[in-house]
């Protein structure tokens, strides 16, 4: 388990601090979802987390231990998915994943079955410098994997890829899940959030806004509600009710010439929306 | 190990597309195709003709000049030493020699004068060795000490620098591979480049006949130091164009043994802790023979990796592997 306790990151010193009384715990065998625009100290807590920013104030512990005092073997343990891929341009990929393993001292995956997992098989021995920008980030993704790592760190990490290509990165974190892994998915995609989280957190402005299960929050914020498409005065027109308002719904149906019903809840966007008062962007 | 292994061999690869890597290896053919080719072997001394005017009939000393005119016009030429005989006097008209070159024609004279002179004037050398180096030799373990060495703190550095731009940096530092097995890792890659450029220079300029085990040694060792010390240098730097520069001007320090080189006579106490003195004059021990005292030359050697190991260990974990921007 991972545990984040009231960290705070101060950059220039000055005393405004970039995130402020940051705390949280990650389960091993779950997924955290932190989310937060461009600029809401997603990336700060994150590296402070592995160990590549100080700890100034707070702390971060690791099964009880705390990451000041981890050696060089505690990173057997740790995978990293960066947002922006950091690879050698000059090495294939195949090269770049073997380069990689060889600096665990713990068992590794094939780099071959990795690559194939994340659709790079037939570009594995092309040289990096002429992936596409999909390309490198699915291959910093496979890295992460590579030491099969008991947490997890995730950065953004079906940024730019095709649906399809997204939707394999997505099993294969929920692969990295049911065998154990703390995963830490930072991002701004409510929906991948939403999908595929355990708990999330909204973070907003350096703070925690909101955090809970996906499913909690949207029972707290959301308006569970039932859209109902109607035909009057021989134009098509939509009203919602709200979905535990059963009384209003049927004298309604009752009533009007409805032609179509669609149950709706709240998404994470909209609660975010919600909770910090803005939008939620890149 | 494997790790150590493994990155020596990832570097070696992202060497073969560096530019700066072909740039040091032509350079080491023109090192050789200059020793052998445009260096001479024997540096003529040209004879210097000593003329006399106005001299005793019976002094067996120099050339008579038809005029001290024409004695004042072949010195001033740069081809004769004049000497100019009156009554009591003898005057010497020079080209601008140090007064030790003109006690020496002094005591030529003298002894023509007297009648004592000796037949043959040997001359000892204190290092038998020297005296046959041929003048092109002379400059190999300079191009050596200053070109395959510095493979490392050149191309080291550059890596680094690329792994700062790249960011890859950051991928190692979230991994188990430390500071020691990356500074390791990149001083026994450029080590055993290092010798290799050394080994072959020697063998296309000087030959076969040299102490090997004294030359390998001292190559690997030598390139390690600066190796790193180049990775320590390195560290703080985030772009090529501020490292290159200051680099130029550490490189220059580092060359200023050549004058104790060429010059013994100048060695005063400070350059002699300059890393490059004793690399320098231990290399010409090997190649030529010598009077280097081999254990003052390896208690430097082994204090200066000592050293540079520790700013390497420093630096790079302070300034690159740690000192990531956020």
């Amino acid at each position: 388990m991972i545990q984040v306790n009231h960290v705070f990151h101060d950059y220039e010193g000055k005393g405004k601090s970039a995130v402020s009384d940051i705390s949280f715990s990650v389960e091993g065998g779950s997924i955290f979802g932190f989310l937060g625009p461009s600029g809401a100290g997603k990336s700060t807590i994150q590296n402070i987390m592995t160990g590549l920013l100080p700890i100034q104030r707070g702390e971060v512990l690791y099964e009880g231990k705390s990451v000041r005092g981890l050696n060089t073997a505690f990173f057997n343990q740790i995978g990293v998915s960066f947002e922006q891929s950091n690879l050698y341009s000059s090495l294939t990929g195949l090269e770049n994943l073997k380069f990689y393993a060889a600096l665990f001292s713990v068992p590794t995956v094939n780099p071959l079955e990795l690559l194939d997992r994340v659709g790079l098989r037939e570009d594995a021995n092309k040289r990096v410098s002429n992936y596409s920008k999909g390309m490198r980030q699915r291959l910093t993704f496979a890295r992460a994997l590579i030491n099969r790592p008991k947490y997890l760190f995730l950065d953004e990490p079906t940024s730019g890829l095709d649906p399809k290509t997204a939707v394999g990165i997505r099993e294969l974190i929920l692969e990295q899940k049911s065998r154990g892994a703390a995963v830490f998915l930072t991002t701004h995609s409510m929906e991948l959030a939403d999908a595929l989280s355990d708990t999330v957190a909204f973070l907003y402005g350096g703070v925690i806004a909101a955090m809970d299960t996906p499913e909690a929050l949207k029972r707290v914020y959301g308006r569970r509600e039932v859209r109902v498409v109607y035909r009057e005065d021989g134009e098509e027109r939509e009203r919602a009710i709200p979905m535990d308002d059963k009384a209003a719904l049927a004298a309604f149906l009752t009533t009007a010439d409805a032609i179509k019903l669609h149950s709706q809840e709240a998404t994470l966007e909209e609660i975010f929306l919600r909770v910090t008062g803005k939008e939620l962007t890149a | 190990m494997k790790s150590i292994l493994s990155t020596c061999m990832q570097d070696f690869k992202r060497l073969l597309t560096n530019a700066l890597f072909w740039v040091l290896t032509a350079t080491l053919a023109v090192i050789v195709l200059v020793v052998n080719l445009a260096l001479p072997k024997e540096m003529a001394s040209e004879t210097v003709q000593q003329l006399t005017y106005n001299a005793p009939a019976d002094l067996a000393f120099g050339v008579p000049a038809e005029s001290e005119a024409a004695l004042r016009e072949a010195v001033q030429e740069g081809a004769a030493i004049g000497f100019i005989f009156a009554k009591d006097s003898v005057t010497i008209v020079h080209p601008g020699y140090s007064e030790k070159t003109l006690q020496v024609y002094l005591l030529e004279l003298e002894f023509a004068q007297s009648g004592a002179m000796p037949a043959i004037i040997d001359v000892s050398y204190l290092d038998e060795a020297a005296k046959e180096i041929p003048f092109n030799l002379r400059f190999t373990p300079i191009f050596i000490a200053f070109e395959a060495l510095m493979t490392g703190f050149i191309l080291g550095g550059a890596l680094m620098l690329a792994e700062k731009q790249d960011g890859t940096v950051r991928a190692l530092r979230v991994s188990p591979f430390g500071t020691a097995k990356y500074v390791l890792s990149k001083t026994l890659l450029f080590s055993l480049i290092g010798t290799l450029y050394a080994s072959l220079i020697c063998l296309l300029t000087v030959g076969v006949a040299i102490n090997w085990g004294q030359f390998l040694l001292l190559s690997f060792f030598g390139t390690a130091i600066f190796t790193m010390i180049g990775l320590a240098y390195t560290s703080p730097f985030y772009d090529m164009s501020g490292w290159f520069f200051s680099m130029v001007v550490l490189l220059s320090v580092n060359m200023l043994p050549v004058m104790s080189y060429t010059s013994p006579a100048f060695t005063p106490f400070w350059m002699r802790l300059i890393p490059s003195y004793p690399i320098l004059m231990a290399y010409r021990s090997a190649m030529f023979g010598g009077a280097a005292d081999p254990w003052t030359i390896a208690i430097s050697i082994a204090a200066w990796c000592v050293v540079s190991y520790l700013l390497a260990l420093v630096f790079v974990r302070r300034k690159h592997l740690r000192g990531v921007k956020a």
